[in-house]
């Protein structure tokens, strides 16, 4: 399989600038400092031809910003990524460059089927809006084509003429992914797209982009916090923490031969259907603000493993068996 | 042992421009003293209206048309607003799925806790409210209490919020607690520690709990017995291992098999096909009739009544017995 999406070492910063009295203070001595949000830092994988790659992580752990640099709709403060071998966005050579052609190719189906929608406009016209822009289809093949994608994701011809408002939260489930296919993507990025739906609406929604898979030979990455659907779908998982990648496997070694005590936090967190009345043992603590992560190991305050390395040394992502790695000290 | 709530037939229906919506229809359930019930459904099932109705919190257009809600030896419907007054958020107090919302946002917590306290008991010390409250906000694992009692309400994550959300739902020491999803919002492993406490609070104070919610698996683990509902009636209630372990309704069956750990990895999941009816327009018959695997002639016309299994378990379906 060849690799098709490539990712080096992108950074994402957000920065929240000083205001005027600040800066005032500090023409004369005060020490405002600007606050500096590492979302995503210097995080590296790939993803393979057909692949169906999940990122798990807990709110705050960049797997969104993740996904929308991936996309090509959020600039990229450091790294580069690239599209079948071919650079695509980021830093070439000290030069932020964006090759627009590639966009098409990757497309992303977002968490609320509520707010990603125009509400104003029939769902003829947002499925046909970007394939008529883009002169994929002329605007006499509208229709057919509309129908068509349609069909594609299970929803009835008749559905068309219709609003946003008019539909359930899976059926408006259905209208985005129509979207998103509709530029013909090779991959496409689902950011918590079935987060938001009910339980029996969810396993429509999966059983949907399985099939998709399989009928447009698309490659998947699924970001989600659900480690249960991640599990079932994914060939490969990332696991994140304060915007850094913790571990990355194959779905296999990641839930059976856990390695990071985050991951095995993670899943231990789960609820399973499991009748036994468990007493839940979580792990202690919140997630550290990203604006002032912790020294060493961002994970370390909540470790029960830590030791005084963890605490002043940041641990880099190895090897530990063959294509898994991971990022901890015990290891060592 | 006599049930600290008793819900006989109750039906709360809201009078809207466009009809009448049945958000909850017919519904009848027991909490016994100690136990833990989980309350399951889909949004738009009911749930939520169901423990409004307990405390009293249907407003208008809605109204509970008939039922009982007996609490101890109390009829709730018959009791006057005052005397209702003095049982929300002393003997039976509710958590919100939002902590965000129901944290009063420009008062510390202290101010907020000492008011609850307060408003059920007059005569207590501005001191011994403040220790009570103080010590209840330390039990539910909020590190440095004294310091956190000042605090506003920003200041604090998501699960430090609900965690102060659920120290007040404590304060009065409540007979009956209903957690309307009080985890869904939060992040995994913040779950985990939200329901080990709860959990553990409820067990060494005998304190009774309804835990509303659209997760199974959630409420699998915890329970003592589980009542799902679809389209506002409880389709099946019983002991949590039987409902989970052998489910006989179909939408039970349904949910269950859908859930990802259930099937094969990769493979395709069972899924319930079809979505939940109109609230405005549901059939004469059984709600779940057009989605159900096991429908017959005689669904569409008739409602089916609760019926009761040999092991105990009470089931809305004409066909599961010609089954089993």
């Amino acid at each position: 399989m060849s690799t098709i999406i490539k990712v080096e070492k992108i950074t994402k910063k957000f920065v929240k600038s000083l205001d005027k009295t600040a800066k005032f203070i500090n023409y004369f001595g005060g020490s405002y400092k600007e606050e500096v949000v590492h979302a995503v830092d210097h995080v590296s994988f790939d993803v393979k031809s057909g692949e169906v790659v999940g990122v798990v992580g807990e709110s705050g752990c960049g797997k969104s910003t993740l996904g929308r640099m991936i996309a090509g709709i959020m600039p990229l403060t450091k790294g580069s990524i690239s599209f079948k071998d071919k650079h695509y966005v980021g830093y070439l050579n000290d030069k932020y460059q964006q090759d627009h052609s590639i966009d098409l190719k990757i497309q992303m189906i977002f968490q609320d089927p509520f707010s990603s929608l125009n509400p104003r406009k029939k769902v003829i016209d947002i499925i046909s809006e970007a394939p008529i822009h883009h002169q994929l289809i002329t605007k006499q093949e509208k229709k057919s084509f509309v129908a068509e994608m349609l069909n594609k994701v299970g929803l009835n011809i008749d559905a068309m003429e219709r609003y946003p408002h008019q539909f359930s939260g899976g059926q408006r489930q259905r209208v985005g992914i129509a979207r998103a296919l509709a530029v013909s993507p090779e991959v496409v990025v689902c950011d918590e797209s079935v987060a938001a739906l009910d339980v029996s609406i969810q396993a429509q929604i999966i059983n949907l982009f399985l099939d998709l898979r399989k009928n447009m030979n698309l490659t998947y990455l699924f970001i989600s916090h659900d480690m249960g659907v991640i599990e079932h779908i994914a060939d490969r998982i990332i696991v994140m923490y304060l915007g850094q990648i913790v571990e990355i496997s194959t779905t296999e070694q990641v839930i059976n031969q856990t390695n990071h005590p985050y991951t095995k936090a993670l899943l231990s967190g789960v609820p399973t259907l499991d009748t036994k009345k468990k007493l839940y043992e979580p792990i202690k603590g919140e997630i550290p603000s990203p604006l002032n992560p912790p020294s060493g190991c961002y994970f370390h305050p909540r470790c029960k493993f830590a030791t005084d390395k963890c605490k002043v040394e940041k641990p880099i992502l190895k090897e530990i068996a063959s294509n898994h790695f991971s990022a901890c000290h015990l290891n060592d | 042992m006599k049930p600290i709530l008793e819900i006989e037939n109750l039906k709360t229906y809201f009078f809207k421009k466009e009809g009448v919506v049945k958000a909850v229809d017919d519904i009848s359930f027991h909490i016994n003293p100690g136990e833990i019930v989980g309350l399951v459904g889909e949004s738009g099932s009911g749930k939520t209206i169901t423990g409004f109705s307990i405390l009293g919190l249907i407003d208008s257009p809605g109204k509970i048309v008939s039922g009982n809600i007996r609490f101890k030896d109390m009829d709730l419907q018959k009791i006057t607003p005052q005397q209702m007054q003095d049982i929300r958020g002393n003997r039976i107090a509710m958590i919100f799925q939002d902590p965000m919302m129901t944290l009063n946002p420009v008062l510390r917590i202290q101010t907020q806790m000492i008011e609850t306290v307060k408003a059920h008991n007059k005569n207590i010390s501005d001191q011994d409210a403040y220790t009570i409250c103080r010590d209840t906000l330390g039990l539910v694992g909020i590190s440095s209490p004294d310091e956190r009692m000042k605090a506003y309400p920003h200041q604090f994550s998501g699960g430090m919020r609900q965690r102060v959300s659920i120290a007040i739902a404590l304060l009065n020491k409540p007979d009956l607690i209903i957690a309307d999803e009080p985890t869904t919002a939060l992040d995994v492993t913040i779950q985990g520690q939200v329901i080990f406490e709860m959990q553990k609070l409820c067990k060494e104070s005998g304190t009774s709990l309804l835990w509303v919610t659209h997760d199974l698996a959630v409420v699998a683990g915890i329970t003592d017995r589980i009542c799902v509902m679809y389209a506002g009636r409880i389709i099946e209630q019983g002991a949590t291992d039987k409902i989970i372990n052998d489910p006989v309704h179909p939408y039970t069956q349904g949910l269950i098999k859908s859930v990802p750990s259930k099937n094969k990895k990769g493979e395709k999941l069972h899924q319930i096909d079809g979505m939940v009816p109109s609230m405005f327009s549901l059939p004469k018959g059984c709600a779940f009739e057009q989605r159900c695997y096991l429908r017959a002639e005689q669904c569409k016309e008739v409602q089916p009544a609760e019926t009761k299994h040999a092991d105990g378990r009470l089931y809305r379906c004409l066909k599961v017995g010609e089954h089993s």
